[in-house]
């Protein structure tokens, strides 16, 4: 009898350090998970030169935004630990300018927007997660696409017919995100299951595991349509 | 008891070494925690449950995954005797429904549309399953 209320005490316990004491999760799994934190200027350094790829690639439908004057670096606390979501807890939230629908970027490329704020955190779901849907355009010509999220994103919606090499640049055109943030490149098309359109694979130049700092474009209010 | 908490070790650290990379891993936690359900008691169920919640919640707030990751081992351990003398019966129907239930409930939407990976995902959590049996018949030997 003793035994039980041994558990029954220590499942009290544990309840209550979960509730009072999540962080210590979030620094054990970031212990097993390992990975070097990037710092602020290597990041701004890496965003600078990948707009120069890009410019040197001479895409004319569009400009790259300059970098974002009103942008906040955040550290990323935690990954969502299970499957087919992908979600990341940044240590910013709603007391410290965050909002809902701001978009967030690695490197200078778009990698989700914040889905929920909490006083000092927020969470984003990234093009990882398999609920993830953005309307986009390749390449020089401005290729309509819709790329789907997942462990693997794809461009699915491409018209038949449409001309997509291998290697032209993806960019945002959804009406919830700023026009034209990067976000990869075609890796190799194919036909579409129904026949009916083009699919193509997409190659990511980073993984979601090496994703410690990003930046939130607190200035960007998503329009309300 | 003692055994029960070095699987759900190895449990955690493989789901967050490497899940989300593809081998399989994402519901490791899960699925060892509804195998040791079939031969732990309630309580026993619920301590480990809440102290893997505790490891694995992401965000501050509760979600459904966290109250999943909780609840349903605890169901599992409460209708463990529904199979009596029939322990494979039992196991695989707890995993089955279990794994299923947690794709229903914490996300619906994904279960709209069967995309390959999440073929994958459930067919490794079987796998998992499998190599979890040898252990908790030993536990549930042990245990009588």
């Amino acid at each position: 009898m003793s035994g039980k209320y041994l558990l029954g005490f220590l499942t009290v316990i544990a309840v209550l350090l979960a509730a009072l004491q999540p962080g210590f999760g979030f620094w054990v799994r970031e212990g097993i998970q390992g990975g070097a934190t990037v710092s602020a200027d290597e990041l701004r350094s890496e965003n600078a030169a990948l707009k120069a790829q890009l410019a040197r690639r001479e895409i004319a439908q569009y400009q790259l935004p300059d970098f974002p004057k009103k942008a906040t670096l955040v550290e990323v606390y935690s990954r969502y630990p299970f499957g087919l979501k992908s979600e990341l807890l940044v240590n910013a939230g709603e007391k410290d300018g965050m909002r809902v629908g701001q978009p967030a970027l690695f490197h200078g490329m778009f990698v989700g927007v914040i889905t929920r704020v909490f006083d000092h955190a927020a969470t984003i779901e990234t093009i990882f997660d398999a609920r993830a849907k953005y309307a986009v355009r390749v390449g020089k010509k401005g290729v309509d696409a819709l790329l789907e999220g997942g462990n693997e994103p794809h461009l699915t919606l491409i018209a038949n017919g449409a001309e997509i090499e291998s290697g032209a640049a993806i960019y945002s055109a959804a009406p919830s995100v700023p026009y034209g943030l990067a976000i990869g490149a075609v890796k190799e098309g194919r036909a579409g299951r129904s026949g009916l359109f083009q699919e193509s694979t997409v190659t990511i130049p980073y993984g979601i595991g090496e994703i410690r700092v990003l930046e939130i474009m607190t200035e960007y209010a998503s329009p309300s349509l | 008891m003692l055994a029960a908490v070095f699987l759900c070790v190895i449990a955690f650290l493989l789901q967050v070494r490497f899940g989300g990379s593809g081998f399989g891993f994402e519901n490791t936690v899960l699925v060892t925690l509804i195998a040791l359900a079939c031969v732990l008691d309630v309580l026993q169920i619920t301590l480990l449950g809440v102290i893997a919640a505790w490891f694995l919640n992401w965000q501050p707030g509760v979600s459904a995954e966290i109250v999943l990751l909780v609840m349903i081992p605890v169901l599992v351990s409460l209708l463990k005797g529904t199979f009596p003398g029939l322990f494979l019966v039992g196991y695989w129907a707890a995993v089955i429904l279990g794994v299923g239930l947690w794709y229903v409930v914490a996300d619906f939407r994904i279960m709209t549309e069967v995309s390959p990976a999440l073929v994958r995902e459930i067919a490794l959590s079987f796998i998992w399953a499998s190599v979890c049996i040898v252990p908790i018949r030993i536990l549930a030997r042990d245990s009588r």
